[in-house]
């Protein structure tokens, strides 16, 4: 998939463990680690806000876009 | 929400019932189709309806006719063998529609109504309609022309079709498949959208 997410990064950035994320930002940790992971195929504004503010970063601090290799 | 929980509840209690429904016309398929291959073993001549003042019949659940002349004793194997063998095909068409639906019913119970596997269980039972709609009314027939046929009842013919009610019931759950199968695939998308 051609967008991909730094959660994890910035959860090291910011020394914050998912489970703190998830309590914050009201998701389940399973949810979390999937968007961790790359499985969520679209992410609601509203949880994106969430997210920026509990790690009070931006919106392109988490998304990356990188275009398919086999392209 | 508390109607969604009243509803839940309904497709639950209705899920034990399509079960026992379900189980009912396995035993009952197996019933007849034992019995068929009972009676297929007894000789004709052992099953005989003997000769009567009047017999009143019902042909087809509406119409019922009396026969009133005496019957000489005629062998009534035929009748209950067409009867058995109508009868298995029914209830194991019966069973095999109400698997799906109960599976159906369990899913909207746990508030899963457009579970992936629903369209093909919906499908399955459109398809069933289908083969019912044929099979119905040409096995109720069937025993109707094996009692003339027998009886040697005279001036009644038979005449048979398609069950328009099932065919078009059969039609309406394919078009439901589809509308599920797209249900799917929204819910798909809801559940991968955080």
């Amino acid at each position: 998939m051609p967008i991909i997410t730094r959660l994890d990064r910035m959860l090291a950035d910011r020394k914050m463990p998912l489970n703190e994320l998830a309590d914050k930002v009201c998701i389940s940790v399973v949810n979390l680690s999937n968007l961790k992971t790359g499985k969520v195929k679209a992410i609601r504004f509203s949880t994106l806000e969430a997210i920026c503010k509990a790690l009070a970063c931006q919106p392109g601090d988490i998304l990356e876009f990188q275009e398919d290799d086999a392209k | 929400m508390v109607k969604q929980e009243k509803f839940k509840r309904l497709a639950g209690s209705l899920h034990i019932v399509i079960k026992v429904f379900f189980w009912a016309s396995v035993v009952l398929a197996g019933l007849c189709a034992l019995g068929t291959v009972a009676i297929a073993l007894v000789p004709a001549g052992k099953i005989i309806l003997g000769s009567t003042e009047s017999l009143l019949l019902t042909l087809d659940g509406v119409i019922r006719y009396r026969l009133d002349s005496a019957l000489s004793p005629v062998s009534f194997k035929p009748v209950l063998l067409t009867i058995l063998v109508s009868s298995s095909i029914g209830f194991s068409l019966l069973a095999l529609l109400f698997r799906p639906l109960a599976g159906i019913l369990k899913t909207v119970k746990e508030d899963q109504p457009f579970a992936a596997r629903n369209a093909d269980r919906l499908t399955a039972m459109g398809v069933i309609m289908l083969i019912g709609s044929v099979l119905a009314n040409t096995a109720q027939a069937a025993v109707v022309y094996m009692m003339i046929t027998t009886l040697a009842i005279p001036n009644i013919d038979v005449n048979f079709g398609l069950n328009i009610t099932m065919l078009l019931t059969g039609l309406l759950l394919l078009i439901l498949a589809g509308v599920f199968r797209y249900g799917s695939y929204l819910q798909d998308e809801v559940d991968s959208t955080l």
